[in-house]
């Protein structure tokens, strides 16, 4: 298991989100959490990169536990996430927003070398630009790289994060509802990105509400309801499940 | 040491009056605080046009209706110029503002440019001599009444001198205090500005009108500021420099308490009250390294002393707390 | 490369270089001092305030702290004022770190109150101790030594301002524009986007307020050794108002509006004390500072309602459109 929660809990005030969620994922598998408006879906992934503190049980990324690990440091053990509310930084240029995910692992840029802008700096600044350009390439952004991240449009700036998630060489990549708000064919657009990170050897975690492109994609799929797991398995197998049926049936959705 | 512990009564009386002035404006801050989300750093210099107002209304007034008629008029002319001021504050500075979305920090730093203008509008108008008035109730009075244990302007009760001054300080933090209840518990415009404080965007759903709200809110906080101001004209100079000071230290009150708690707001006045003539009081010191210091000079750094510690103690409990938020989403 | 991105601090240091040519006037020149040495300490603040996005209103404690420091090793130690100038910086910056590690928990209006607080402690402090003259402060500070008494005269301070303001420039928007610069900014605009790709925010922080700190010790330092004596009074609350002006008035995530925001608001003061003279005679202004003071409040309250972003920002906007 790539990633691992035990009997994960988590309350507010007195609203429990989570209840005694035990998950594994494979590593080089899309998985994906589900579940009706208010499951628990994206406490779930603030849980376990470190947004939230856990009130219970543990979050086991590489047979490390995460406990008391703050977003930075779960971020360099090998974790990058996008955002269903989108944390893009508007008035960096696309290039700028994805090296900064590029610049985690450079540690010779320091304040003093860069305000001397030593040569060491300048070509590791190059680097950075290239590699960030090729994740822009490879989402299909690459023409605008000189662009605000606050004009881009809304499903752009979806894709723009996955691009600067990638660009910090993550080997677990967590989507929080990429295909929210998306066109059919932007839709379309992603699966292929997604199914591609795959390829590369990234496993990949996303919460999603659009059922067609789980089923679609997901080698996996655990379904939350009220906190509370309630099925995990294969799609098909989860499709067919009666508590599942029922949760979905119980909400218009 | 030992005099020190033989004054400490008598600091805690004095702490008691001066932190009732604390509270006073801190209350202000609390009420724009939780209607508008406004963090005023103007409130001290509503109390500076409030007693300046009222210092220059009795001195005019004295002469033709007595003493203790001026004082009355004066209370009243400056409450409600003041509150003409805070709700000329916000109309003028912060609905603009707030109309265009503004973040807290543009907020904030609107409030010290009001708080600029304020001060240098009193200068401008007052000069720079302080200026005083008289006790509401000199001790003389009570003399020719009597009444035998008064020393200048003081009540002599036990080993404690109580500046009849300071009687007018409490009694007026307990008129106020009721006075807000009253307003904010059985009027319909009491009933809304709570309304705004605790759900805004419900509030709004209702009908109830925000900027109008916020607009009562800025008046009544510089009105109670303006009676703070007044009631110490007797005891401290009078003048365009007094806002500073004051305000800052009603607003580590706020914090104390917890800015949006009115009675946390009192009892952090108090508190910051007496912990500063407890301070003022002790004794020269002399420190290894540091040389002689003497601790009434201190006390202007006590407040903020205190406001850092306040606020760091009370993050590092929320950073550390189980199951918390970690970062504002 | 960058060679093209430096050429505007070349041409802006070129025209300043001319002033001491044009003029040899003491009152011009010291007007010219006194704003760049406000520049050097306001892009201080600038690079905190713009980046951290949180108002600082201390920047003045730190002023004082360097100056203090730098005025304590030329006179009491009688060492050189260049090491007083190195001691302004090491001890500004030390003071910033320990604070900065303690109020930098703190975010929104807490962070600013909290710097605000610390500017008071700092003033309150000096006042305290006799070392540093208590009240009075500290007198005889001497001049910086070079080539003899080239730094005695307006235009040798002069230039030696003006050469430590570009010197800071430069090394400012190199900063801004590399990785650790990218990091602030990108955590300006989202705390935990930035945190979550992999940018230690905290620690980010710190540095840079830790910077603005050794900036502001400079700047009190050159200070100290410009007019040769300094009080408590002189780093009073109101100058770290004034700074902050400065910053958001330029536009505070820019180093550029921080040095223009620092000549708008030093020439509109200029500008204000001058206007007694144009005036009929008639008109009587009775202070000319607090009426300054009401102008410059008036200004600050329109710029943040219609410009929130400066006069810098909003201007290369509109620019862009």
């Amino acid at each position: 298991m790539l990633l691992q929660t035990q009997n994960l809990t988590m309350k507010f005030g007195g609203i429990m989100a989570l209840k005694d969620v035990t998950l594994g994922f494979q590593p080089g598998q899309i998985s994906a959490v589900i579940g009706p408006n208010g499951a628990g879906k994206t406490t779930f992934f603030n849980a376990c990169c470190g947004v939230y503190a856990p009130t219970a049980g543990q979050v086991i990324f590489k047979q490390t536990p995460l406990n008391g690990k703050a977003p930075h440091q779960i971020a360099h053990m090998g974790i990058a996430r996008t955002w269903q509310n989108l944390q893009i930084f508007p008035q960096l240029t696309l290039i700028e927003n994805v090296m900064v995910g590029g610049e985690m692992r450079d540690h010779s840029s320091g304040f003093v070398t860069s305000m001397l802008r030593l040569p060491s700096v300048a070509s590791k600044e190059n680097v950075a630009k290239v590699k960030a350009k090729h994740w822009l390439d490879l989402v299909g952004l690459g023409d605008r790289a000189e662009t605000q991240a606050g004009n881009l449009a809304f499903g752009q700036q979806r894709v723009l994060e996955i691009a600067r998630a990638m660009a910090t060489s993550p080997q677990l990549l967590m989507l929080d509802e990429p295909a929210a708000g998306l066109s059919s064919n932007e839709r379309d657009a992603l699966m292929a990105v997604i199914r591609r990170i795959r390829d590369e050897g990234i496993t990949v975690l996303l919460v999603e509400h659009d059922m067609r492109l789980v089923m679609q994609l997901a080698d996996y799929v655990a379904v939350l309801n009220y906190g509370e797991l309630i099925a995990k398995g294969p799609p098909s197998e989860v499709q067919s499940n009666p508590d599942v049926i029922k949760a979905y049936l119980g909400e218009d959705e | 040491m030992d005099i020190f512990l033989a004054t400490l009564p008598q600091l805690i009386v004095l702490g008691i009056s001066l932190g009732a002035i604390y509270a006073l404006i801190a209350l202000g801050f609390v009420v724009i605080y939780s209607v508008s989300n406004v963090i005023n750093l103007a409130q001290g210099e509503f109390l500076m046009i409030g007693a300046l107002v009222f210092v220059a209304v009795v001195d005019a007034a004295t002469k033709t209706t007595g003493a203790g008629l001026a004082v009355l008029v004066g209370l009243l002319v400056a409450i409600i110029v003041t509150g003409g001021v805070g709700a000329l504050s916000y109309a003028l500075a912060f609905r603009p503002a707030i109309e265009r979305r503004a973040s807290v920090q543009t907020l904030i730093i609107i409030s010290m440019g009001v708080s600029i203008v304020l001060r240098a509008f009193g200068n401008l108008v007052w000069g720079v001599d302080p200026t005083s008035t008289p006790a509401f109730l000199p001790g003389r009075t009570l003399r020719e009444a009597g009444m035998t244990n008064v020393i200048g302007d003081s009540l002599r009760l036990g080993g404690v001198a109580l500046q009849t001054q300071s009687i007018w300080i409490i009694f007026a933090l307990i008129v106020t205090v009721t006075g807000l209840f009253v307003f904010f518990n059985r009027t319909m415009t009491g009933r809304a500005l709570r309304a705004c404080a605790m759900n805004p965007d419900s509030a709004r759903l209702m009908g109830v009108p925000l900027s109008k709200m916020s607009l009562i809110a800025f008046a009544l906080s510089a009105a109670i500021a303006a009676l703070a101001g007044a009631i110490i004209a007797p005891m401290q100079p009078v003048l365009y420099t007094m806002g500073l000071g004051l305000g800052l230290r009603g607003f580590v009150s706020a914090i104390m308490g917890g800015i949006a708690n009115p009675v946390g707001a009192i009892w952090g006045g108090l508190l910051l009250g007496i912990i500063e003539a407890v301070v003022g009081g002790l004794p020269q010191m002399d420190l290894p390294g540091l040389g002689k210091v003497n601790p009434a000079s201190l006390r202007e750094a006590i407040a903020f002393v205190i406001l850092l510690a306040v606020l760091i103690i009370r993050r590092l409990r929320g950073a550390n707390g189980l199951g918390g938020k970690r970062f504002g989403l | 490369m960058r060679f093209r991105s430096f050429l505007p601090v070349l041409a802006v240091g070129l025209i300043l270089a001319l002033v001491p040519l044009v003029t040899t006037s003491k009152q011009v020149l010291g007007t010219f001092i006194f704003a760049g040495i406000y520049a050097i300490a306001v892009i201080g603040l600038a690079l905190f305030s713009g980046y951290a996005g949180q108002p600082s209103m201390g920047q003045a404690g730190f002023c004082a702290i360097g100056a203090y420091a730098s005025a304590i090793v030329a006179t009491k130690f009688s060492l050189s004022p260049w090491l007083g100038m190195l001691a302004a910086g090491a001890t500004s910056g030390l003071v910033g770190w320990l604070i900065g590690s303690l109020i930098l928990r703190l975010s929104g209006h807490y962070l600013a109150i909290g710097t605000l607080g610390f500017g008071i402690i700092v003033a309150a402090l000096l006042k305290q101790w006799e070392w540093t003259g208590l009240s009075s402060g500290m007198r005889n500070v001497p001049r910086y030594e070079f080539v003899g008494d080239v730094l005695k005269t307006e235009a040798g301070y002069y230039y030696l301002v003006l050469v430590v303001l570009l010197v800071v420039i430069v090394l400012s928007l190199n900063l801004v524009r590399s990785r650790p610069g990218r990091a602030l900014r990108a955590l300006h605009e989202s705390e935990i986007g930035a945190e979550m790709l992999g940018v230690d925010t905290a620690t980010a922080k710190l540095r840079v307020f830790v910077l603005s700190a050794v900036l502001g010790g400079v700047a009190g330092s050159l200070y100290a050794h410009y007019v040769g004596s300094i009080t408590p009074d002189t780093f009073e609350f109101t100058i770290s108002v004034e700074m902050l002006v400065m910053a958001v008035i330029g536009g505070v995530s820019s180093v550029w509006g921080a040095a223009f925001g620092t000549a708008f608001i030093w020439g509109l003061s200029q500008a204000i004390k001058a206007l007694p003279d144009l005036l009929p005679s008639a008109v009587k202004i009775p202070s000319i500072t607090q009426f300054e003071l009401m102008i410059f409040g008036a200004i600050l309250i329109l710029v943040m309602i219609f410009m929130p972003d400066g006069l810098v920002p909003t201007m290369t906007k509109r620019q862009r459109r």
